[in-house]
């Protein structure tokens, strides 16, 4: 019989597959493999999830439109109507499995789809036209808050019962607790309008319309200036939050037997304050950096709203309003990646600052 | 005793804390000669100052401590007298770890876990102006070798790769990595397991016949105290009670609370089961009782105990004690002794 | 109290603060430009969404709104409410032709687009070609009008599908006119289509709209004294400049409208620092006041709407005619108006469906003076309540026979300050007389997708319209959130449109649908009394009170506004005094 010869080929074959077992293995146990699939999994229920729930929204862009052209325009309902109809291309009435299988085969293809309410623009040229100046002053707003109340912080924590630290503390606390729209204002109100620092209109929106857009000093300086108001209203608001995060990290850093240690070796103060008490203090932040950092995307809305800020979160809001779903889809997709893409950078630096929860392996 | 061979001179040292209450006097008139290569065991109940006393030598004390009276002498190997409480900044941290390093308890937080061994100990060399680290490396390898743990292993390691007794070893390397005249070991067996407990008294047993450094040893542990100690002090309340060699201590205590303390700690080879502890708790040290701070734990005290502070009185050779019924303590002790088989060693 | 002493002390400082203020930048334009800069708001939206298409929603409706829009493109007339006349503007002469078939009108022969040509004939036809296929235009979409004729150069006669209407008149007097050229061949595609009587659910139709709606024209040619490009719109404000070739030309006092970008929120502190001095957003009682105090002054204005009490016809006992009236007479309508906006609103007086202020022109005196006015009287209210089976238990609630209280939930949309707080006095008012109403607050688009499945008891939504004709301002929520105007089988308010009444039955929705139909305004007024007292009888909802529009006017820096008893001002937005008093050169700046 065929006895002998059999299991030579299945051990042959079991060595082959075992061996494709091992690499497939190797590969889902790589890390980069693994966070690749969680990342896209993550999406693709974030995407689901949110495709549902938009349409479930109360209204529809139509209706959304009418109601707008008969309060803004004081239309009649069936001027108003007449207006609308057929203005856009979204059937309400398509199954809601269609609608699903449409959009995801087109994102399959990289593809964001077009907006509904704006004349068919493609979704993917209305991120780019928006996300660059929410980068740039919730950026700058993330990174000035950041290193200023971690700074602000530590030396709370080193001189803490001080009266530095009372008056700082005391500061955080009420930047912690105020919302930023009321500080926003305040700021229009008092610095603009009560004690006339700067006149309002000159520092309201993304840059001088008078300016042609370019690379030159002007232009460059004009940015900057209308990134003022909301850089500072957002550092404002969110310093307080480091400021007590990092003061309370670094007091519990402090009180650690390896400080009083490394007092006992004879350390610098410079370097025992850097090496070993901010850094060690700065690790439970990073998380909370990271997730800062990956909403950057979505912007602020209510500060870019006060502010006409040509930002994302100003345009998502707008977009909400008007039920414009293949925009906020695709904002809400954009956002999600980015939180994704930041939480797996902040694992990976999380992993070279504290060895002790290097991730994967070495 | 005082003399050429005194490296560390405490004399009338008191320390207090600021408390919400009020003061808290943790350490009160605490007097000792350290000589060299002698090992000086400081025991007591948790509480009792010998930490803080420690942390005092070192001026390490928190914002809240108040050193308020007496002095630390310290004699360099030049043989320059130096009193440390009156250091400046600088010199401060230039006396310490190079003159007198301290081995923490090494089981948990000592190491800053983040960085790399071997980060540590550049860094503690660089502080101290060392910065050939080829130099540096070999010495801290030299000294994990010392402490039997394989160097480059551990050189390059990160604090949580080691085990327990490891961590404690690389502690005592670190400590000694700049060949101090003193030593203070802060309970640095606590925490581990009884065998790794014996190698590490091996390990320093060792270390001290090697490098002839003198230290100071705290413990709440009698049993490791006699090991390894010359001199042992029994501290209670802030205060040194009784001190003298370790033989006269451990055979003859003549303070109520030595010998308390020594029916508390467990004997492995008896068959007694019972347990004599210290009946009561430590008195609170913002409102110390008058009298003898003890009597109101001790079986044995008196109407005077009660009202007037027992002086340290020296009762034989370098043994000193503060007890009015020292005579009964000791006959108490011998009576105990007669019973089979006790040991501590 | 310190918030608002804060305030207080940051307006009147404002105020002294204002005349420093000079925003006009003289900037070297077109020749002979007037200087001064109008600064205005209007929530354009931002390229590539922004567009110059006429004949899309999300163009130049959107962008420009009513008001600019008037400005830029001129309309044939402009509508004045108090005297129900209209005032010349793109046409010279106007009216239904001797046999009512058709509507005319003649446009002035010296007017001109900005390019510099002639506005003729053809772009009027033009205008109307696209917006026949686009189905943009109500004189299409309602069916008034079947064709588009040019008689001459400067005539054109709208024949009527059936019978003569005065509302298409008014759809045609103040629509605006596009110029031909902007929109390439479409509009001669348009017209051949039409000639070739192709239906308008045919392929070709279909195609020629969508081409039509995505159509982006590459320049806005105006006829109006002010136009722009996308490149005067930025994120912060668009800019409308004047240009030389218009017939108002000469006589506008601004060398370029400011519109500022954004809504309530961001233009209040604009408003306050002089960067606005005119706005037409909406504000809550208490930045009224706020700019009230800071010496800005704010021009009440109709608008054409206000809050009404809704219900539920499948939800006892809100069925039962004396019940809602008993709640027409308990509810403190004048109370109920000055928790809506404060001073910015009115307690209705007719209650019969029409505004108060169009009452007395759009019904016959004999019909006013049988309209109950429901003024308050919570005894009436009791005895009506008594007479159908209803009286107070122990607890001081009313129930019926069967001891059912009348309880209800009463849901108001959250965002609208105006409206929830309306529901709420309304939900205190019906408490405190012995019902168990409990608010529900939901965000607005809950409520009115609620209101349209009949997913409630009680609610609140608007009535009235900004429509001087008695259809237009009928059609409220007995139409719009009641079965005969939803889809889907949506019920709305469930309230039978078709029913006996006084021995005939009616048709309640047919009634409305044709009160303004024809010439003759005498059986106009008849039709809309007849209605007018059926809904006054019925009280199918409540009209609890009118919302007025303020809006602020900044004397420092704009001269030239009506008085505050103008009859101007009884114009609502749709025919804004800024588009009339722009363009003749009575709003200048101020000194």
């Amino acid at each position: 019989m065929g006895a002998v010869p059999l299991p030579v080929s299945m051990s042959k074959n079991m060595g082959l597959w075992s061996q494709v077992k091992k690499v497939l293995g190797g590969v889902y146990k790589s890390y980069t493999f693994r966070v690749t699939i969680q990342g896209f999994l993550t999406l693709w229920v974030v995407t689901t999830c949110t495709f549902y729930m938009i349409r479930k929204m109360p209204n529809n862009p139509i209706q959304v439109k009418i109601e707008e052209f008969q309060t803004k325009q004081n239309l009649p309902y069936e001027e108003a109507r007449a207006k609308v109809a057929g203005l856009y291309d979204y059937d309400p009435d398509a199954p809601f499995i269609e609608q699903y299988m449409d959009y995801m085969g087109d994102l399959a293809h990289g593809n964001l789809g077009k907006s509904i309410t704006t004349g068919r623009t493609p979704v993917s040229q209305q991120i780019t036209k928006y996300l660059p100046w929410t980068l740039f002053a919730v950026g700058m707003g993330l990174l000035i808050s950041f290193v200023m109340g971690v700074l602000a912080g530590a030396a709370m924590a080193y001189w803490r019962g001080s009266v530095f630290d009372n008056v700082m503390t005391a500061f955080a606390s009420i930047s912690y607790g105020i919302p930023d729209f009321v500080i926003a204002f305040m700021i229009l109100l008092i610095g603009g309008i009560q004690l006339e620092i700067f006149k309002v209109g000159d520092y309201i929106g993304g840059v001088d319309p008078q300016l042609k857009a370019g690379f030159n000093p002007d232009y460059i300086q004009s940015l900057f200036k209308h990134a003022l108001l909301p850089v500072t209203t957002y550092v404002l608001a969110s310093v307080g939050g480091w400021m007590l995060t990092m003061k309370s990290s670094t007091i519990s850093t402090l009180g650690e037997d390896y400080i009083t240690v490394a007092h006992a070796r004879g350390l610098s103060q410079r370097r025992i304050l850097f090496g070993y008490v901010g850094r060690n203090a700065m690790l439970p932040l990073m998380t909370r950096l990271a997730i800062s950092v990956g909403f950057i995307l979505s912007g602020s809305i209510i500060i870019e709203t006060i502010f006409i800020y040509p930002g994302l979160g100003k345009y998502l809001f707008e977009m909400i309003g008007r039920r414009d779903y293949t925009t906020i889809q695709g904002i809400f997709l954009v956002t999600s990646a980015a939180v994704v893409v930041s939480n797996i950078l902040a694992d990976l630096l999380f992993g070279v600052l504290d060895p002790r929860v290097r991730v994967g392996g070495k | 005793m005082a003399g050429q061979d005194v490296v560390l001179s405490v004399q009338d040292l008191s320390i207090d804390y600021l408390t919400r209450r009020g003061r808290l006097q943790a350490v009160s008139h605490v007097s000792f000669d350290l000589h060299r290569g002698e090992t000086l065991a400081l025991i007591g109940e948790s509480g009792c100052g010998k930490s803080t006393l420690n942390f005092g030598l070192m001026r390490l004390l928190p914002k809240t401590a108040r050193t308020e009276a007496g002095k630390i002498v310290y004699t360099d190997r030049q043989n320059r007298s130096i009193n440390i409480l009156e250091l400046n900044p600088r010199a401060l941290r230039r006396f310490r770890w190079s003159e007198c390093a301290m081995v923490f308890q090494g089981a948990q937080n000592s190491l800053n876990p983040v960085i790399h061994v071997r980060d540590m100990i550049f860094d503690t060399a660089r502080a101290h102006g060392m910065n050939n680290r080829n130099e540096v490396r070999q010495r801290a390898l030299e000294l994990f070798r010392k402490v039997r743990l394989d160097p480059d292993r551990v050189f390059n390691a990160y604090p949580h790769e080691l085990s327990g007794g490891m961590r404690q070893r690389v502690l005592i390397a670190l400590g000694l990595l700049l060949n101090p005249q003193v030593v203070i070991f802060d309970e640095p067996t606590t925490a581990l397991d009884i065998l790794t407990q014996r190698s590490i008294l091996n390990v320093l047993r060792d270390l001290k016949e090697e490098l002839g450094f003198s230290s100071i040893f705290i413990s709440h542990d009698l049993a490791v105290a006699a090991e390894i100690a010359d001199t042992v002090a029994t501290m209670y309340a802030g205060e040194i009670v009784e001190m003298g060699p370790v033989n006269d201590i451990f055979y003859e205590p003549r303070h109520a609370y030595t010998l308390g303390l020594m029916e508390a700690s467990p004997r492995l080879s008896v068959g007694r089961e019972e347990l004599e502890g210290i009946p009561g708790s430590p008195p609170d040290l913002v409102e110390p009782p008058t009298g003898c701070k003890f009597h109101i734990r001790c079986p044995l005290a008196i109407e005077s105990c009660k009202t007037t502070p027992p002086q340290l009185e020296r009762v034989g050779a370098g043994h000193i004690v503060a007890c009015y019924k020292s005579n009964e303590v000791l006959e108490k002790g011998k009576a105990l002794r007669a019973l089979p088989a006790t040991h501590l060693s | 109290m310190k918030r608002y002493l804060l305030l207080l002390v940051a307006f009147i400082l404002v105020f002294s603060a204002v005349g420093t203020f000079s925003t006009a930048k003289p900037v070297a334009k077109a020749q002979d430009a007037p200087s001064g800069t109008f600064l205005g708001t209007w929530p354009y939206t931002l390229p590539p969404d922004h567009h110059l298409n006429g004949f899309d929603a999300s163009g130049l409706d959107t962008n420009l709104g009513v008001i600019y829009r008037q400005i830029v493109e001129l309309t044939p007339a402009f509508y004045m409410w108090a005297t129900n006349e209209y005032v010349p503007m793109l046409a010279t002469e106007w009216g239904f032709t001797d046999d009512n078939t058709a509507y005319y009108i003649k446009l002035r022969e010296d007017a001109h687009w900005s390019d510099g040509s002639a506005i003729t004939a053809d772009d009027v036809v033009a205008t109307y070609a696209l917006a026949r296929i686009t189905n943009y235009f109500s004189v299409f979409s309602a069916g008034y009008v079947s064709d588009v004729v040019k008689v001459d150069d400067y005539t054109v006669k709208f024949i009527f599908a059936g019978e003569p209407s005065l509302v298409a008149e008014r759809a045609i007097l103040k629509s605006s006119i596009s110029a031909a050229a902007s929109y390439g061949d479409l509009p001669q595609r348009a017209l051949d289509l039409i000639a070739s009587g192709a239906a308008s659910d045919s392929e070709e139709w279909t195609a020629l709209k969508t081409e039509i709606t995505e159509f982006r024209p590459a320049q806005l040619l105006a006829s109006g004294p002010y136009t722009y490009s996308l490149d005067d719109v930025s994120d912060t404000y668009m800019t409308l400049r004047w240009q030389p070739n218009s017939i108002f030309s000469d006589s506008v006092k601004f060398g370029e409208i400011r519109l500022w970008a954004g809504e309530t929120e961001a233009t209040t502190p604009l408003v306050l620092s002089g960067d606005i001095a005119h706005s037409t957003n909406v504000y809550p009682p208490s930045t009224q006041q706020a700019f009230a105090d800071a010496g800005i002054r704010l021009l009440i204005m109709p608008r054409m709407y206000g809050p009404a009490l809704l219900f539920n016809y499948d939800v006892y006992p809100f069925n039962i005619k004396e019940v809602r009236q008993a709640i027409a007479y308990l509810i403190d309508r004048e109370q109920s108006a000055f928790l809506t906006n404060g001073l910015g609103a009115t307690g209705t007086v007719y209650m019969c469906g029409l505004l108060d202020s169009s009452v007395p022109t759009l019904l016959n005196q004999a019909d006013i003076d049988a309209l109950n006015h429901y003024e308050l009287n919570r005894d009436k209210a009791a005895e009506l309540l008594q007479s159908v089976g209803f009286s107070k238990n122990s607890d001081g609630k009313w129930a019926d026979a069967d001891g059912k209280v009348i309880a209800a939930e009463y849901k108001f949309p959250a965002e609208f300050a105006d409206f929830s707080a309306a529901a709420q006095d309304a939900v205190d008012q019906m408490n405190q007389f012995g019902f168990d109403i409990t608010p529900v607050s939901t965000p607005w688009q809950q409520t009115a997708q609620d209101i349209r499945d009949g997913n409630f008891e009680l609610s609140v939504w608007s009535w009235a319209a900004g429509s001087p004709f008695a259809s237009r301002q009928f059609f409220g929520p007995i139409q719009r959130f009641n079965y005969v105007g939803l889809t889907d089988g949506q019920k709305g308010m469930d309230f039978p449109m078709e029913f006996d009444y006084n021995g005939t039955t009616i048709n309640l929705d047919q009634m409305i649908k044709d009160a303004s139909n024809g010439l003759d305004l005498e059986v106009q007024k008849q039709r809309a009394g007849e209605i007018a007292k059926i809904i006054n009888d019925l009280m199918p909802f409540i009209p609890l009170n009118v919302i007025l529009s303020t809006e602020p006017w900044n004397e420092n820096l704009l001269s030239g506004a009506p008085a505050d008893d103008d009859p101007i001002l009884q114009n609502p937005s749709a025919d804004h005094f800024i588009v009339l008093y722009l363009l003749n050169g009575t709003i200048a700046p101020a000194n």
